[in-house]
């Protein structure tokens, strides 16, 4: 199974891309494990967490094919 | 066929124009509200911005603009409003946000126009990169960066 990511704004510098992609992460607890290896600069940034263009403020399970946007503080308008 | 509202590049001066004078065929309407939101030249450790490039999570972004729209109909009694926010870079001094609103008398208009620009600044995940001269840039800051609460963003990172 496949989960897609997206990273926005800052996130972007600090993970150095603005997708990609995870394999076997069932809930966003693991993916959230998995990324703060990969990706140890996202440890003191604030974002919110999009599930396939919902926002999700519990553990959330993730179907195959989902896509995962990191948002960090919106700066629109 | 629903036209999003991100659009490339800055919004001309012109195309404001037009869509005022397009609306002179809806004769019930007796107020506009139009709020237009330019790039400005902030300082930032002493550096000039020059313009802004602004990036979006497109779908949610549409969606979310969407589901403001429908709000604002529900809450003003308004006849009609547009909505149009630019993608890509936007020059200081040009305009990269639209907002325009009618409705048949002046508060409905005023209010909804206020409304709906705080709402597209708290709700949208747009962001902005700040491009200095010397092809440095900052991150744009979001205004309400405690809109996110702490209860909002997930623990455990």
């Amino acid at each position: 199974m496949k989960i897609n990511l997206l990273f926005f704004g800052p996130l972007t510098d600090i993970t150095g891309c603005s997708a990609t992609t995870v394999e076997e992460v069932k809930d966003i607890e693991t993916l959230l494990e998995k990324i703060s290896i990969q990706y140890p600069g996202l440890k003191n940034q604030r974002f919110v967490i999009a599930v396939n263009h919902d926002i999700v403020k519990t553990n959330t399970p993730l179907p195959d094919k989902s896509e995962v946007a990191f948002l960090p503080p919106y700066a629109g308008g | 066929m629903k036209k999003n509202v991100l659009t490339e590049g800055a919004i001309p001066p012109s195309f404001i124009a037009e869509s005022i004078s397009k609306h002179s065929s809806k004769k019930n309407i007796g107020a506009h509200s139009i709020f237009l939101g330019q790039v400005r030249n902030d300082v930032i450790n002493e550096e000039e911005v020059q313009a802004i490039e602004y990036s979006a999570y497109r779908e949610m972004a549409e969606k979310e603009f969407a589901i403001i729209r429908e709000e604002a109909f529900e809450r003003y009694d308004i006849t009609c409003m547009h909505l149009h926010h630019s993608i890509g870079k936007v020059k200081a001094g040009e305009i990269s946000l639209f907002v325009f609103v009618s409705s048949a008398h002046r508060p409905p208009a005023t209010e909804a126009c206020r409304w709906v620009v705080e709402a597209i600044k708290s709700r949208v995940p747009v962001y902005g990169k700040e491009l200095f001269a010397d092809q440095k840039y900052t991150w744009k800051k979001s205004e309400q960066d405690q809109d996110i609460k702490e209860e909002d963003a997930l623990k455990g990172l």
